[in-house]
């Protein structure tokens, strides 16, 4: 089991099956890095990463340990391969599974949850769970105004009027797509 | 999952923010996501999202802007269905002309024009969709393009197949091209008053830069020739002379640092130009030939079916 520790003050520690932790590239390769260490005894400090935040990648990893690893695409170092090659090298197309739609925070009161959530995926380098987490995000705002994107993000308009209508005029070929 | 609270502090609640500043963090939330996980969100969005997204807040086009410039050759491949819409795109990206380089023989001088529309399917398609309305023909600046694109003959080839009879600007800003290529549009764009060729790099014919005598053709038409024209470059003067002839209602050439060079293996410089360099020209007769005017007519004819009444 290893111990992971939240940028809290006091910090929260969760404690995990290492096999569930290993999805984290980030962890996995630090772990690696210290073999040897008795890191049972050692908690993990991540200081990108608060309480709420690491008790849903714990929750997360947990539930996917047991997943088949992703297939790393192999780097193409020729551009000689055929057309059937280049279709094999294409990304597969992200679906949400059942579990990750209930346990993405999608209620507009847990934005911040969420957007938190994508970066600590980020920065722990669990690539299924960014995965999914921007394609959730990407569904939401995809077809969308400006104006309802602009609430969604929670954004101000800082832009001055002339310069929205500058770039109105600069985005108009875009308006009927 | 086994939690361990440091303390005995109720920890998750005093984490929560409250829902007025869940709307303060969320923004500043955002703002701080990394570009790779904008660049990850954008894989599912297309083109029309992206300009909703940048349009949102100063910050988020900042992101859009690298998200542009990091996936610029992918678009065309991957988004032509949604540019490809009855509203007809006035602007779009497309990739590197990566068949130049590598088959420009068989591309400039030996495939017949069905050939080339088959090496550039979907230019052609977009091309062909906007060709009656298209007004400006930009190949795109900073911060979506970093460095200079190589336009080959190809492609101005495919520009040349069709007529752009509203077209008034043509920026290829950030692009190394030859001279001969471009003199290949010159029945595409009739109508083109502005052309930008700021921080390009132009190949000249050697022969013609030995043999032309551009200062002839400027003075009658460049404003302020006799002041310009002891230090204007040899390469300006040729390139200049030229296009004036190409398009005959140009009026403004923007050229800031644009390099001229010739052509060939043994290369020579012919000088670069001074930033924010810019020539204007007199409007000039038109010299349209009639049997451009009747190819015009007799594409439009075929375009819309016979009916030429504008």
């Amino acid at each position: 089991m290893i111990q992971l520790c939240s940028n809290d003050d006091p910090p929260v520690s969760f404690t995990v099956p290492r096999k569930a932790v290993e999805l984290s590239k980030t962890i996995k390769t630090m772990l690696e890095d210290l073999e040897g260490f008795d890191m049972e005894q050692t908690p993990i400090p991540l200081p990108n990463v608060d309480a709420p935040t690491l008790e849903l990648i714990v929750k997360w990893v947990e539930q996917h340990q047991d997943d088949p690893p992703p297939v790393e695409k192999p780097r193409v170092e020729d551009d000689d391969s055929d057309d059937s090659d280049a279709d094999d090298d294409q990304e597969p197309e992200v679906v949400i599974p059942e579990w990750d739609k209930k346990f993405l925070p999608t209620d507009d009161e847990q934005k911040n949850q969420l957007f938190k959530l994508l970066n600590a995926a980020n920065y722990l380098e669990i690539k299924p769970l960014l995965d999914i987490g921007c394609k959730y995000v990407a569904d939401k705002i995809s077809g969308q105004t400006v104006e309802w994107v602009r609430d969604y993000l929670n954004m101000e308009n800082d832009y001055t009027p002339e310069e929205e209508a500058k770039l109105k005029e600069e985005i108009a070929w875009a308006e009927g797509l | 999952m086994q939690l361990t609270m440091e303390n005995n502090n109720t920890i998750f609640s005093s984490c929560l923010p409250s829902t007025s500043k869940e709307d303060i963090y969320c923004s500043a939330q955002i703002e701080q996501l990394p570009e790779d996980v904008w660049l990850k969100i954008c894989e599912f969005l297309s083109l029309s999202d992206w300009c909703a997204i940048g349009s949102a807040s100063r910050r988020l086009h900042e992101k859009m802007a690298v998200v542009w410039s990091e996936k610029k050759c992918a678009i065309i491949e991957s988004d032509v269905p949604s540019l490809n819409s009855d509203a007809g795109p006035m602007k779009f990206a497309v990739a590197e002309d990566n068949l130049w380089p590598h088959k420009h023989f068989q591309l400039d001088s030996f495939l017949p024009p069905e050939a080339l529309q088959e090496a550039y399917a979907d230019l052609f398609r977009l091309l062909r969709r906007c060709e009656e309305n298209l007004e400006q023909l930009c190949l795109l600046e900073t911060p979506y393009k970093p460095y200079r694109l190589t336009i080959g003959r190809s492609i101005f080839r495919v520009f040349s197949q069709s007529i752009y009879d509203r077209l008034w600007l043509l920026n290829l800003t950030r692009t190394s091209f030859e001279l001969d290529d471009l003199s290949m549009t010159h029945n595409a764009f009739p109508e083109l008053r502005k052309l930008i060729v700021d921080d390009c790099c132009i190949s000249l014919d050697r022969r013609q830069v030995l043999t032309m005598k551009p200062d002839r053709v400027l003075k009658s038409v460049l404003i302020d020739h006799k002041k310009k024209r002891k230090t204007m470059k040899q390469g300006s003067k040729l390139f200049l002379a030229t296009v004036i002839e190409i398009f005959p209602d140009l009026l403004t050439v923007l050229c800031s640092l644009t390099e001229f060079q010739s052509t060939g293996c043994i290369m020579f410089m012919y000088g670069t130009e001074e930033r924010n360099a810019k020539y204007e020209f007199k409007p000039r007769r038109r010299k349209q030939s009639c049997a451009t005017v009747e190819y015009s007519l007799w594409n439009r004819c075929i375009s819309t079916g016979g009916d030429v009444s504008d």
